[in-house]
């Protein structure tokens, strides 16, 4: 029996230095799992921060009601979401770190009427705050007649349709039967479109045209589809290209998250970044992708009213705006109702001290009177009635 | 004698791995659990400001409170991210002369102020950046993480995003 012992005691031994290296790969998923998460939300902040910027300097003017035109600054959104990489690691963003950065990372900005992908063929980026970073501004066709799909669209009329993007321009036949060239926008709600017509114009030129409706065979699917399949083409392009580049990594891969859904699985404006080999705090690089992107809806606005009831007590409401018709109220055509200020949530709406508030006794703070006549919480503030309709 | 050594060699494998090992697995969770928490807090105050564009004492002082709330000791500090936007209309090198773009060329710079009053008021487009730092590790940690490198070191990590 003795000699079980030290069996025993080995096959212990054996099974406990089996569990080191697990127990070890244990500790760094731990790591790896923490840091994933970091990565996946700098990407956010990064990303939501470029196309902050990107639209705010964008090189055509946006009105924040029609986002349909909307365009980035791609230097801008490329440099911002630079400097927010480094911040996000504590660096200071220097050239060096930017690089650093941008390295790792396809970053695509996504107009409705085009996208660049902002690192180009030579795996550099652009420079940023270069307002030119694609694509001259000029014609895109040629001297003699020819469309080059390649180049931009000229400013055609009232404003430039698109900048500095790889526009999404589909080939088809028009009514006539003859081809044309139309710069199709990714949203369903365009109303204005860029034609070209080639050798239709003048002395053999092509017709530049804009119109309110795709013409002939091109349907507002169609045009999707295609700039869908452009902007995946680009962005796999540019993927591989920074491949090539990427000697430290070996291979970058698509996400399977992407690869499922498709890479350019968007329908609205906005920014997407992808990083691969993210390796500056982990032994293992890192991968991450995110989108964002500006969108407009329409906000319920709050007004807030002074009631007069017929016997003379006042009281302060607030309503949603869509509850009251405003313009009939600013009439004077419901009696009693005064409009006193619209505000643009309910939060403000609440917090804001009634101005001149006829019941407000300054050396007496609980004085304020309700509806009823009696005193009310929180006193002196508009109080919510959503339960008006006034029409 | 090879019996009682391996009598001993039992006994403090019997302890590593019934008593040690769960012991570290289970402190390995409740560590990664605090850190990813605190990740949360740091987000949640970060989108937090990003809508209010303020900051207020009493604002840092919740960041404070619900950081250190987790089982870990940090310290937590708040800068501002000041946007600086540089356009000149008329670059010296347009990069296409020849169509005469005169494209305007925007320069936007973040520069880093650790002065508290700055967190008051934001600007729209301003960054918020976030560091958080681990303070007052256990020498036993200490030898954990040096030794072992059975943990993870102390926790430190910045965030930052944009205000607006």
């Amino acid at each position: 029996m003795r000699f079980l012992y030290p069996i025993a005691a080995l096959i212990a031994c054996v099974l406990f230095f089996m569990f080191l290296p697990l127990f070890a790969n244990y500790c760094d998923n731990i790591d790896m799992d923490f840091q994933q998460y970091k990565l996946d939300k700098s990407l956010e902040l990064s990303v939501r921060a470029a196309a902050f910027n990107g639209l705010d300097h964008g090189l055509v003017s946006f009105d924040r009601s029609e986002l349909k035109e909307v365009e980035f600054n791609t230097g801008v959104a490329l440099d911002t979401y630079a400097q927010f990489m480094a911040f996000n690691y504590d660096m200071i963003p220097t050239d060096h770190n930017k690089e650093l950065m941008l390295s790792r990372t396809v970053l695509m900005t996504i107009g409705a009427r085009g996208f660049s992908v902002t690192q180009n063929e030579y795996g550099e980026y652009y420079v940023a705050g270069n307002g030119t970073l694609s694509r001259p501004k000029g014609a895109f066709y040629r001297p003699d007649g020819t469309v080059d799909r390649t180049q931009v669209s000229a400013n055609t009329g009232s404003r430039t349709f698109m900048g500095t993007y790889t526009p999404f321009i589909i080939k088809g036949t028009d009514n006539g039967g003859r081809e044309v060239y139309v710069s199709g926008s990714l949203l369903p709600n365009a109303s204005a479109f860029t034609v070209v017509t080639p050798n239709a114009g003048a002395g053999g030129k092509p017709l530049v045209q804009v119109v309110s409706s795709l013409p002939g065979d091109i349907t507002p699917s169609r045009v999707q589809h295609e700039a869908l399949a452009q902007m995946t083409r680009a962005f796999t392009q540019a993927w591989y290209q920074l491949n090539n580049k990427n000697s430290e990594n070996g291979r970058l891969t698509f996400p399977n998250s992407i690869t499922n859904l498709g890479v350019s699985s968007v329908a609205d404006p906005g920014v997407l970044a992808l990083v691969d080999g993210f390796n500056l705090e982990t032994t293992r690089p890192l991968r991450s992708s995110a989108f964002t992107g500006y969108k407009v809806v329409a906000r319920r606005e709050i007004v807030a009213y002074t009631e007069t009831s017929p016997s003379g007590a006042v009281s302060h409401w607030y309503a949603y705006r869509d509850q009251i018709d405003v313009d009939k109220a600013l009439a004077g055509q419901f009696p009693g109702i005064q409009i006193d200020y619209i505000y643009p949530d309910m939060h403000t709406a609440a917090t804001v001290e009634i101005k001149n508030c006829t019941h407000h006794k300054p050396d007496e703070k609980c004085t304020c009177l309700d509806a009823n006549g009696k005193p009310s919480l929180p006193h002196c503030h508009y109080q919510p009635n959503l339960e008006a309709i006034m029409r | 004698m090879v019996d009682t050594i391996s009598k001993i060699l039992s006994i403090v494998l019997i302890f590593l791995m019934l008593v040690l090992a769960p012991l570290l697995i289970s402190y390995k969770i409740d560590d990664a659990v605090a850190r990813r928490e605190i990740l949360f807090e740091v987000t949640q105050f970060i989108d937090k400001v990003r809508d209010t564009q303020t900051v207020s004492p009493g604002d840092l002082d919740q960041l404070y409170q619900n950081c250190n709330s987790h089982g870990l000791t940090v310290d937590v500090r708040v800068r501002r991210l000041v946007k600086t936007v540089v356009i000149d209309p008329y670059p010296e090198n347009d990069p296409h002369p020849e169509i005469g773009s005169h494209t305007k060329e925007v320069t936007v710079e973040y520069t880093i102020t650790d002065d508290p009053a700055a967190l008051y008021n934001f600007n729209k487009g301003d960054g918020v950046q976030v560091v958080v730092e681990e303070i007052g590790i256990s020498p036993s940690r200490s030898f954990m993480y040096r030794v072992l490198g059975a943990d993870s070191g102390p926790l430190k990590f910045t965030l930052a995003g944009i205000v607006g």
